[in-house]
């Protein structure tokens, strides 16, 4: 008996590992797909290689940011957290344990409801179906331990709980950018379901009383060529995390800075930005390997049950609608943040933000191009720099609720700097009740 | 050298989101005109590391300002990365020109 119930303990604990639950799950889909056996076998190692990526890249994260955290927080007692969806990524994929093979679960639930919701558009108005599998994922997992962490139910009531919030949010946040993206692409057949789509309703709102754009067009606008550096993701990535980085270390000094660093402190910064960007393509290889074939197959579903759904996908979409507004939107994110991040340490927060590219390149750059389409040039402006004190001080909010205060930090975008803080609070009211 | 599939490389800013959907109904497009490639995904700033693979990179608008492929590629401009068809279709014009063997599937 001993013998049968150790084999049986090990591979209930197999199967819970989150690598082999989520591997499990490809394969299951690969097989209903009807996909030839090589690729059934390729396909689910792959991801299993992706999400094992995840999980080191997300770990390699933390080993970069923490142990400076640590020494401006013992020095100061501030505690500065990265405001990236990556960051996002990596706080919950350690919070969440081996909870973590629940996310594919929760997905394939938020899907469904998602699907079912535009399936009744005629009575619940939903038109959006999200396609953005990357992003889809980070949201199952953020909002599965928020879930997990405040209603503290068991795993297969929290798992539902979580995929049907995520369910509504997929469907609603999509179907509220609707117009905005016909209004900005003149039609171009699809909305956005990223992490700023409510944004980017938001501003449409009111964007188009600062300016005519007409008369201020951006894209009338010779911007200088150096900010294509901007384009490159691993350049840009290492140039600000370089910059953010040292401007939230300045207070330690530079002595403080050499010796945390062990080095000369220019080299030392340099060093640091490398590095980050060297983790942020672990993980971004990670969750290709992770994510890609869920587009396809995702795609594949929604065309067979609800074809006249509007696709919701990656907010990068808008952004060759004019290029110079991204730019323009991108540049006055990065200087309003800059402005925010200074209140912050004017009031004395105990909580800092250090701002990633991404809050400030696809959001900025996306409520650019809708700011410019509705008012022209001085509404990126005056839209950018209130989008950029949303999101920061919305990310102080949103981290003072993420319930893991040792994590990376959060994501910095606008929907989770607004709305998903708000649904926390409610999260964390019920939990009050039933606990 | 004859070459009857071509290789084509979608590039967006993080290689994940827009480029992966535009992937998707590209290559749907494709196969309706009859032309017979490969496709893949990648970020701009990894882009360099698909040079040997590819024959032609459909690129986002936004990002073509300030970079250099080499010769022997074929860069595509993309505006609405969801319009398969105009994609397609201009793949097809570079096809057409550079590798008449792939276009018209056999």
């Amino acid at each position: 008996m001993g013998v049968l119930s150790a084999i049986l303990d090990a591979i209930y604990n197999l199967l819970m590992a989150p690598v082999v639950m989520m591997g499990l799950l490809v394969c299951i889909g690969y097989i209903l797909g009807k996909k030839p056996p090589v690729k059934v076998i390729t396909g689910t190692i792959s991801t299993m290689v992706g999400i094992q990526m995840v999980i080191f890249g997300g770990n390699q994260f933390s080993n970069t940011f923490k142990p400076i955290t640590t020494a401006v927080s013992e020095a100061f007692g501030i505690t500065g957290y990265i405001m990236d969806p990556y960051a996002m990524r990596s706080t919950t994929t350690e919070a969440l344990g081996d909870l973590f093979g629940l996310v594919g679960y929760v997905y394939l639930i938020a899907f469904l409801v998602n699907i079912v919701l535009v399936y009744f558009g005629k009575y619940t108005k939903a038109k959006g179906v999200l396609l953005t599998g990357n992003s889809g994922v980070a949201h199952s997992q953020a909002i599965l331990w928020l879930v997990v962490a405040y209603l503290g139910l068991g795993s297969t009531a929290s798992m539902i709980i979580a995929g049907i919030l995520v369910g509504l949010y997929w469907a609603y946040s999509t179907t509220l950018a609707v117009n905005v993206c016909d209004k900005v692409t003149d039609g171009g057949g699809f909305t956005i379901g990223h992490n700023q789509q409510i944004g980017l309703w938001f501003f449409s709102k009111f964007a188009g009383k600062f300016g005519d754009p007409k008369k201020s067009d951006a894209e009338n606008l010779n911007l200088p060529g150096w900010l294509s550096i901007f384009n490159n993701n691993v350049a840009s990535v290492a140039i600000l995390m370089t910059l953010f980085m040292g401007l939230y270390m300045a207070p330690l000094g530079i002595s403080g800075i050499e010796e945390i660093g062990g080095e000369n402190w220019i080299l030392y910064l340099i060093t640091l930005g490398i590095e980050f960007s060297m983790d942020m393509v672990i993980l971004l290889t990670g969750v290709r390997m992770m994510c890609g074939e869920l587009v396809g197959a995702f795609k594949g579903i929604q065309e067979k049950i609800v074809p006249n759904a509007v696709p919701a996908i990656d907010v990068a979409a808008l952004l060759p609608f004019s290029p110079n507004a991204a730019t323009l939107g991108f540049v006055f994110t990065t200087l309003g943040t800059v402005l925010a991040i200074g209140i912050l340490y004017l009031i004395g927060s105990p909580i800092m933000v250090l701002p990633g590219f991404i809050p400030l390149f696809f959001t900025g750059g996306a409520v650019g191009v809708v700011a410019n389409k509705y008012g022209g040039i001085k509404s990126i402006v005056i839209c950018c720099i209130i989008l950029a004190f949303i999101q920061t001080f919305g990310t102080v909010w949103a981290i003072s609720l993420m319930k893991y205060p040792s994590g990376v930090g959060w994501s910095g975008m606008f929907d989770w700097a607004t709305v998903i803080p708000g649904v926390t609070e409610i999260l964390k009211l019920i939990g009050n009740l039933i606990h | 050298m004859k070459k009857d599939k071509i290789n084509v490389l979608f590039v967006c800013g993080y290689g994940m989101g827009s480029s992966a959907i535009s992937e998707v109904v590209v290559s749907k497009a494709l196969k309706e005109i009859n032309i017979s490639c490969e496709v893949k995904h990648t970020a701009l700033g990894e882009m360099s590391s698909y040079y040997n693979w590819a024959d032609i990179i459909a690129i986002s608008k936004k990002l073509t300002t300030g970079i250099s492929i080499p010769e022997e590629l074929h860069m595509i401009e993309v505006v609405n990365i969801m319009d398969g068809k105009r994609i397609a279709a201009q793949i097809k014009e570079v096809a057409e020109v550079y590798y008449p063997d792939a276009v018209g599937g056999k």
